[in-house]
């Protein structure tokens, strides 16, 4: 389902949970991947990269948490029709509402399985 | 735009068409179609500026992710995704008659999520609606009942928080997942943990001394929170189990359901050392060996539980104080003017009594802001500083053997750069492209060292951090009260040396913390304070890196120390020492390993070692005390193995080089500076000071150009505060030098700290200036 061209920005303080998901996307197809370490880390690589056409991103963060991210990404014109895809757990269930009411296209709970991951993506990029 | 709002239209009616067809038993695969249409409508709303619609379908989008995770929050319904589809139907059917689509009713529970998520923009604009507008299509809206209150959604719950049975993983299934699993991934685990790990170690420790920084708290809670994270993947129930209830504690700390206090501190300690644990059991499993197990796991499950529950116990405040003008003023809290006249102020104080109060205090008196103000932006404060320090560049992990062969590989590069440069061939040449071409050679080798040197530099923190924790955990057990301060923690030093410092530290810590700070009931009789202080701080100094462990605590004692020393016969009946002589003693073999010192003096267990082992690395253990006061230890090291600056000389034939930190000055002395002392052999008097004269030749039988010390050159070295004269033929110049070992046979010979390759192949001894000066003066009471 990968169309080659777009990029897709992984954000996630962890390594291992980047490595996990980079695992992930290539499996489905997508090699181009930008990783980002915090919010604020991606805003940097949003503004580096153009052709940006899916965000995945963690909650907890320092700097600046997923919300917070999401909340810049969906204010900033450039880049508002960005999809932006939360990673979350169990426990932050209650925070998945906030997340798309302010703009999320969709949440992906941990841990995931490949096809869980692959469900969603194809939802968001149709 | 027409077209748009046809789209939009388009889009809401198929969103309708679709919530009819659900009932109370909707799959998830439903739900993420009206999901996506949700998305699709505030998408297209967005970009025409529609900011109603575009608000109450991200609202609706809300209610539908609310529904698909089963929040318990109220009104996340089919029933009200139903309700938001209705509204958008009415607003698009009234979309060009303004009054009426503000009167549109809308669902009460979009309007709160509105209200408060998603605060209105600025700029938000209805659309400018063209005079001909077509009607919009008229549709009925759905009206079809919704199973009404909580619908039923079948919901995949995918690996919920661990119910109680599986908290009960074994170790053999955990360590099976290990075998099983992808090994790189696990060894990134193992480190990122182990990070994270000592992140919140750290600010743990931090906390104590603030228990009110939100930033520290989420720093501890994100540790176990990722750790959780991960841990699902890799299959490693045991470490998710802890980690999740390690984070469901945290996370009422951090929503301010409990505090962080008494107990919770120790419990939270103990998951990370049982995480710890159990991390380390995945480094064995990997290895081929069996886990060693965590005993305490189901118990600390249990106490975390239960801590998430108990009552509050009650907390200390503490206050903090530094300068914040700037950030009051950015964030309006107090004026130019105010925050100028406060420091004023400051400024007057500072003149007339030598001692200012800090700006928040003067403005907290003065009554222009708010001490809640000032709480605030301090904190600011100390998070933007944080937050600088946590901006990686993205970085590789490189073994440490790979490092090391990198930099002695550089090593060699620069001998054998000196070793061309310097070729009698090339220097007769006299070509000027040659020359400018050496010396880029050069400067490139010397740029590269540097880098290379720099790769392996860390800073001390994390080494001082177990400290913090050590002496947490000796105060609890001694029952005493110790407060830990750091500074100096940034400072940085070679990555080998951290590993050789740490056991020293820890035997001073510790003796710093057992025998130096006395109980409470002690410390009050002695009109000190009640709380002791351990203080740790690291600085560099001259090419050396120092580490002062600092108490303040009873000290030595000098009278019992000096009895031990001549019942031993360490001291001569009749030698009488000075008081450093007497502190020096603790580091004496014959003296420190005797069991009973300890419970005359309260200290010296393995001092000796300590020493021995700092001086292996040309370093220095020094200790000062004051009877009541408190003690010093300083611990003074190379910032680096490989590498020093040296001075080159020359005593006949041989060469020499001299560690640039450690010379003073050079002179050459007239007959008269020069005197026999009595009982203390050669001696100048350089500037009213009586230098002792090293003769090196002397030691080593080697043949000088001369034995007229007024013929030749006295380079004075010094090291602490022990100096002398040390005379040489020729100073020949100043080079960085590789050290080389001597090799196992050539160990601990006095004077001589191992040898180096010169420009010309040919090999020269670095002298160990300590252990010469000994020889020199040869009248301290610590035979060697």
């Amino acid at each position: 389902m990968s169309d080659g061209n777009g990029t897709i920005l992984v954000v996630d303080d962890s390594s291992v949970m980047r490595r996990i998901l980079c695992q992930g996307l290539n499996k489905l197809g997508f090699e181009d991947i930008v990783e980002a370490v915090d919010g604020l880390d991606a805003l940097s690589k949003l503004g580096e990269a153009s052709n940006i056409k899916l965000i995945l991103t963690d909650w907890n963060m320092p700097n600046l948490d997923g919300l917070g991210f999401l909340e810049k990404v969906k204010k900033d014109s450039n880049f508002k029709h960005i999809p932006v895809l939360m990673v979350t757990t169990e426990a932050e269930k209650e925070k998945v509402v906030l997340a798309i009411s302010a703009g999320a296209a969709n949440y992906l709970m941990k841990p995931f399985t490949p096809e869980g991951l692959k469900e969603k993506i194809e939802k968001i990029l149709g | 735009m027409q077209d748009q709002i046809q789209k939009i239209s388009d889009a809401v009616e198929a969103l309708a068409a679709k919530i009819v067809m659900m009932d109370g038993e909707s799959t998830s695969s439903e739900l993420e179609d009206i999901l996506a249409g949700f998305n699709k409508v505030s998408s297209i709303a967005g970009d025409e500026k529609i900011e109603i619609i575009e608000s109450i379908s991200r609202a609706a989008a809300g209610v539908t992710a609310g529904v698909m995770v089963g929040s318990e929050a109220g009104g996340m319904s089919l029933e009200n995704i139903a309700n938001a589809i209705s509204c958008l139907q009415e607003m698009l059917r009234v979309i060009d008659d303004e009054s009426a689509l503000g009167s549109v009713k809308i669902p009460d529970i979009l309007k709160e999520m509105i209200s408060g998520n998603a605060p209105p923009k600025e700029e938000g604009n209805f659309i400018d609606l063209g005079e001909d507008a077509p009607p919009k299509k008229k549709k009925k809206a759905t009206k079809k009942k919704i199973a009404a209150g909580k619908s039923k959604v079948k919901k995949q719950k995918a690996a919920s928080p661990p119910p109680e049975k599986e908290d009960i993983a074994s170790e053999e299934d955990d360590a099976k997942a290990v075998r099983e699993g992808d090994a790189d991934l696990l060894t990134d685990f193992i480190a990122e943990s182990n990070d994270h790990l000592e992140q919140a170690e750290k600010s743990m420790l931090s906390l104590e001394e603030n228990p009110d920084d939100d930033e520290e708290i989420n720093a501890i809670f994100r540790a176990f929170h990722t750790i959780k994270g991960v841990a699902g993947f890799l299959g490693t129930t045991r470490i998710q189990n802890l980690a999740h209830h390690a984070e469901t504690l945290l996370d009422k700390v951090r929503k301010n359901e409990v505090t962080l206090a008494g107990s919770r501190i120790d419990i939270i300690f103990d998951s990370i050392d049982g995480l710890k644990i159990l991390i380390a059991d995945i480094q064995e499993v990997l290895k081929g060996d069996d886990p060693k197990g965590f005993k305490g796991y189901e118990n600390l499950l249990g106490r975390l539980e239960g801590s998430a529950c108990e009552e509050d116990e009650t907390i200390p405040v503490v206050t903090s104080e530094t300068k914040l003008g700037e950030i009051l003023l950015e964030e309006g809290s107090a004026s130019r003017e105010e925050i100028d006249a406060a420091l004023e102020i400051q400024e007057i104080q500072e003149s007339q009594e030598d001692d200012k109060s800090p700006l928040g205090e003067i403005l907290i008196e003065q009554g222009t802001v708010q001490p809640r103000d000032v709480g605030k932006a301090l904190r600011g404060q100390a998070n933007a500083r944080k937050g600088n320090s946590s901006n990686d560049e993205g970085t590789v992990r490189v073994g440490t053997g790979r490092l090391d062969n990198l930099i002695d590989m550089v090593g060699e590069l620069v001998i054998a750069q000196a070793m061309v440069s310097q070729d009698r061939a090339i220097m007769d040449l006299q070509n000027q492209r040659i020359e400018r071409n050496m010396s880029h050679l050069g400067k490139i080798t010397r740029d590269l060292q540097e880098l290379s040197m720099a790769m392996r530099m860390v800073p001390i923190n994390s080494t001082f951090q177990k400290m913090a924790r050590l002496v947490r955990d000796l105060a609890k057990k001694g029952n005493k009260k110790i407060k830990f301060v750091m500074s100096g923690e940034e400072t940085e030093l070679d990555r080998n040396l951290v590993e050789v410092l740490h056991d020293p530290l820890v035997h001073m810590v510790r003796n710093a913390a057992d025998h130096g700070v006395e109980i409470p009931e002690k410390r009050i009789a002695a009109g000190k304070p009640e709380e002791g202080q351990i203080h740790l701080k690291a600085y560099h100094l001259g090419g050396h890196i120092v580490v002062e462990i600092k108490d303040d605590g009873n000290g030595l004692d000098t009278a019992a120390l000096l009895a031990k020393g001549r019942e031993k016969g360490i001291v001569a009946p009749d030698q009488e020492l000075s008081e450093e002589d007497i502190y020096n003693l603790v580091f004496h073999p014959g003296l420190s390993t005797a069991k009973e010192v300890t419970d005359v003096s309260g200290r010296g267990v393995g001092m000796d070692v300590v020493k021995k082992n700092i001086e292996k690395l040309r370093g220095k253990a020094e200790i000062a005390s004051e009877a009541g006061v408190g003690s010093t230890f300083t611990i003074s090291l190379p910032l680096t193995l490989a590498i020093i600056d040296g001075m080159i000389i020359r005593i006949g034939e041989q060469r020499m080089i001299i560690p640039l930190g450690s010379i003073v000055e050079s002179f050459q002395p007239s007959h008269e500076q020069i005197n026999l002392v009595q009982g203390r052999g050669e001696m100048i008097n350089m500037r009213d000071r009586l230098l002792h004269l090293a003769r090196f030749n002397k030691f080593y039988n080697i043949i000088p150009d001369t034995n007229d010390p007024t013929e030749a050159i006295t380079i004075v070295v010094s090291e602490g505060n022990r100096e002398c004269g040390l005379m040489v033929d020729e100073i020949l110049g100043q080079q960085q030098v590789v050290i080389k070992s001597l090799g196992e046979t050539m160990q601990g010979i006095p004077g001589i700290a191992g040898g180096t390759i010169l420009g010309d192949g040919k090999v020269a001894l670095i002298l160990d200036v300590s252990s010469l000066i000994d020889l020199t003066t040869d009248g301290v009471t610590v035979v060697h």
